[in-house]
């Protein structure tokens, strides 16, 4: 029923516009290669300020996966990844087109793409309203052995140094605490300033860190390839089809679980689909080599995994990922308190948004596949036409949150620490989460001392249990050693 | 795996940076909350990512111990000094934009900064520079000002 309303209310002009833009936007960041959907959304949610917290969230989650569909278009025509979550379609799809097969690559990766997204859309609808109902008898204590779980376990899988994702994680706690300290009104870090006693602003800090140093990071890079071949004929047939189907529905199936933990990052899931694919399969040796298969799982978890990163940010507040962490944000700045009680307070805001995510994922069909060759065109607009406007929109961005110019100082100094974080590989993303977190995880783990002493989190087992599965989550890649390439999902 | 020069600036760096963090959380416990029960605050919060910080940077200066000597730059990493030059003088553009805005208001500096950025990005034909330009300009002052109405500095002509 609470679905019916949202589907009523989707189709609102308003609505179905931010969620046909959201696609629109999401698919050329996707086949745009060095401008991921982090740093789209971060140009993005100062400008999502002006609209109403429903269409902002339609729009920035219409980003979030339409980039996860456009991202295959230039991996399979240029073997250029579009974003990170495609590299390992590349493996596969590239090698199709230069069989001359590019046209079965990319519809495959469509059409893969949208049975993940609406399976994963179902799954969100289903699990999403249970968990925030038993996350309502959280307390503080609960809330913070939460939080530390959604902190420690990206901190964990930070390109692979536990130790720089440490510190970058901590390094964001402290800059969350510039400013007021939320409950004796003391000034921290302000060294005098009147500005910086009003505390950071995320809007700046996150338009910086991910949109000004990844623009800056661009500037020494620069792609110039362009598709000039023919697509072939779209639908594959006979087994072909039924194999790419079937790897869909694997791939699905794989991504819907994971999708749900934070920590576990979409390229990840994809090159553990490719693994397996793999290896199931009676013609491994196809695979590298313009396998279908290949597309088809690793577009379809990726998508899988996309669309439930929304049930732990919706029904626990909590993101498992600096995209997520973006959108955690632009509802923070709508005064929507992120969490279980979305769902009993604000039911036609949630319902309206997983109603979007139906209706994204079919605009995304149509726009994916009879206009792929639009799309391949757009992926070579050269960095020097692109970057001043993504510069420009990042000044104003920073500066429409507070109309202050110390914000737009502290978004370029926040792009300049990010572009020299990603010289010298340092991760971005646990600094961003850290300084999204921060002032929740200091607020509950302040009112659960406060309220039971230091041991508190024993006393609570589910607050315990967070703690436990987050220092062995984190333990987990000291064990492996087990690197994934560093991205922006990371 | 970095050398021993990049581990050792970093760790420097991180360990002022982390003494900092520890001064200002000693410097609030002087500070009495006016919380009763908040045990943590305001200082001792601090502290604690103070000493995180710390144990951190400990752990990361470790590979001092591990980290190969300097490297040789290879002879690419040269070339890419005109990139580097390149950033230099994007974030140089972005900082005189930003001056630029304080003191001849958003609508006179705009056009400004993008003739400026699309020639540190090399958009080498004037013409296309200046339509690209006039387009941007225009695009922003009807999106934000505008549809957004975001108020920006006038500048000193206005007063």
């Amino acid at each position: 029923m609470d679905l019916l309303n949202g589907m009523i209310y989707i189709f609102h002009p308003m609505n179905l516009f931010y969620c046909f833009l959201g696609g629109v936007l999401g698919t050329l960041v996707g086949v745009l290669p060095g401008l991921g959907p982090v740093s789209a959304l971060s140009i993005l949610l100062p400008i999502s300020m002006y609209l109403d917290p429903t269409g902002a969230i339609i729009m920035l989650g219409g980003i979030y996966y339409g980039a996860q569909y456009g991202g295959s278009t230039t991996s399979i025509l240029v073997n250029v990844p579009g974003e990170v979550t495609s590299i390992a379609t590349t493996f596969d799809g590239y090698a199709m087109t230069k069989k001359g097969r590019a046209g079965e690559a990319l519809w495959i990766a469509a059409v893969g793409s949208f049975i993940a997204g609406t399976l994963g859309c179902v799954v969100v609808s289903l699990v999403g309203p249970g968990i925030a109902k038993y996350a309502l008898k959280f307390g503080p204590a609960e809330n913070a052995g939460l939080l530390f779980f959604a902190l420690t376990t990206l901190v964990s899988l930070s390109g692979g140094s536990i130790i720089k994702g440490f510190i970058a994680g901590i390094g964001g706690l402290v800059l969350a605490s510039v400013g007021t300290d939320p409950m004796s009104a003391t000034n921290r870090f302000t060294f005098g300033s009147t500005g910086l006693s009003r505390g950071l602003e995320i809007a700046p800090i996150i338009v910086g860190l991910f949109g000004i140093a990844e623009m800056l990071s661009g500037a020494e890079e620069g792609i110039g390839k362009i598709y000039e071949g023919t697509l072939g004929k779209m639908m594959p047939r006979g087994k072909e089809l039924a194999r790419g189907l079937w790897a869909s529905l694997r791939g699905t199936l794989l991504g819907l679980p994971l999708g749900f933990f934070p920590g576990v990052s979409g390229v990840m899931v994809t090159f553990l689909a490719y693994d397996i694919e793999k290896k199931i399969s009676k013609t491994p040796e196809r695979f590298g080599h313009g396998a279908i298969e290949g597309v088809a799982s690793v577009e379809a978890s990726n998508n899988a995994v996309a669309q439930t990163n929304f049930i732990p940010l919706l029904s626990l507040g909590i993101p498992v990922g600096p995209s997520m962490a973006i959108i955690l944000a632009t509802l923070m700045i709508h005064g929507l308190q992120p969490g279980p009680l979305l769902f009993v307070q604000q039911k036609q805001f949630v319902w309206t948004v997983i109603a979007s995510m139906y209706i994204g994922n079919v605009m995304l069909l149509v726009l994916n596949l009879p206009l792929v060759g639009l799309w391949a065109r757009i992926s070579t607009i050269p960095y020097k036409y692109l970057a001043p406007a993504i510069f420009g929109l990042c000044v104003v961005g920073a500066y429409s949150g507070r109309s202050t110019m110390m914000d737009v100082w502290i978004a370029i100094g926040a792009g300049v620490l990010g572009y020299f974080m990603k010289k010298a590989r340092w991760p971005i993303a646990p600094l961003a989460l850290g300084f999204v977190l921060g002032p929740m995880l200091e607020l509950s783990v302040r009112q659960s001392v406060a309220s039971g002493g230091l041991t508190i989190f024993f006393a609570r087992p589910v607050a315990l249990a967070f703690i436990v599965i987050a220092v062995l989550v984190s333990l987990v890649p000291l064990m492996t050693k087990k690197k994934v390439p560093m991205g922006e999902n990371e | 795996m970095e050398d021993r020069r990049t581990t050792f600036i970093e760790s420097i760096t991180l360990f002022i940076m982390s003494f900092g963090v520890l001064f200002e959380g000693i410097r609030l416990t002087r500070i009495v909350s006016n919380v009763t029960q908040d045990i943590m605050g305001p200082g001792t919060y601090i502290i604690a990512l103070g000493a995180l910080f710390m144990l951190g940077t400990l752990l990361h200066s470790t590979r001092l111990v591990s980290a190969p000597p300097l490297k040789e730059r290879p002879a690419e990493e040269s070339d890419n000094k005109g990139a580097g030059l390149t950033v230099l003088a994007i974030v140089a553009t972005l900082a005189f934009y930003t001056v630029c805005i304080q003191i001849l208001g958003y609508l006179i500096a705009t056009p400004i900064f993008f003739l400026l950025i699309f020639w540190v990005v090399r958009v080498e034909s004037w013409r296309k520079n200046v339509t690209l330009t006039v387009i941007l300009s225009a695009a922003y002052y009807l999106v934000f000002v505008y549809y957004c109405s975001v108020i920006f500095p006038r500048g000193i002509f206005y007063r």
